[in-house]
């Protein structure tokens, strides 16, 4: 990544051509993690166990700060996020990408991609101008490991 | 009142906290993840170009570990703080 880069959640709902960029305001994570069990038993002492993995999964959790007067933002972000608290049940794609450009919105290159649903969102703290939005994703199927060099333009706001 | 137990099995595990400025080492990482299978891992004391080359000190050791957790923080413009956590699964040998 180049000075001047950033990383950026691009959330659509499936079967929606527009991606909502989510800036990380404060901060963004993803967290995977593998349930093992012992693949064998072993009864005599000092043996070393051996271990398998038996399911994957993966959350993704951050911040975004929506600025309810930008008119420009107004018409992406904080529809987007009532849009999503009124659905139930439903996947998103996402992609984390770095991000270059004007507002951030010229793909360098896709660090992973994937569908999750939304389980957790928070309106933080709200104010006449500001409001930081709380949110999580589980992920829903596998994680898929993104390629280099996209240079694609994304959509909406920060 | 006190238990005394015997030591009937031995496992291990490592964990790792790093900052990557490079996007292939986080694809990477997500790839070792997904593959869901045994990796090698060595524990050593290291020299040379951006301390990469292994010295096989006294102390070292290797073995297979499975990836059972992985953090990506994407706080910074630059880099990433990743936490890397590793299930041993058999023995750790010397090197």
């Amino acid at each position: 990544m180049k000075r001047g880069q950033y990383i950026r959640l691009l959330l659509a709902p499936v079967n929606y051509d527009t991606e909502v960029v989510v800036a990380a305001a404060k901060q963004m994570s993803l967290h995977g993690t593998a349930q093992t069990e012992e693949s064998s038993t072993k009864d005599t002492t000092g043996d070393d166990l051996e271990f398998e993995v038996t399911s994957l999964g993966y959350e993704i959790t951050g911040s975004a700060l929506v600025i309810t007067e930008d008119d420009s933002l107004n018409t992406n972000a904080l529809p987007f996020f009532e849009f999503v608290r009124s659905l139930k049940n439903q996947v998103f794609n996402w992609k984390i990408c770095v991000m270059e450009g004007d507002n951030n919105r010229t793909i360098v290159e896709e660090i992973a991609h994937g569908q999750a649903k939304l389980t957790n969102l928070q309106a933080q703290a709200p104010n006449k101008q500001n409001t930081t939005y709380n949110y999580t994703l589980a992920g829903y199927g596998p994680i898929v490991p993104g390629t280099s060099s996209q240079n694609t333009n994304a959509n909406s706001g920060d | 009142m006190f238990n005394q137990e015997d030591v009937v099995s031995n496992q291990w595990s490592a964990q790792v906290d790093t900052k990557q400025s490079e996007t292939a080492q986080l694809r990477s990482i997500i790839s070792m993840f997904i593959a869901a299978q045994p990796v090698g891992i060595g524990w050593d004391q290291t020299a040379g170009s951006e301390n990469a080359t292994p010295q096989e000190a006294p102390f070292a050791r290797q073995g297979r570990a499975l990836v059972n957790d992985f953090v990506m923080n994407f706080n910074d413009r630059e880099t990433v703080n990743t936490s890397l956590s590793f299930q041993g699964t058999g023995g750790l040998e010397t090197v």
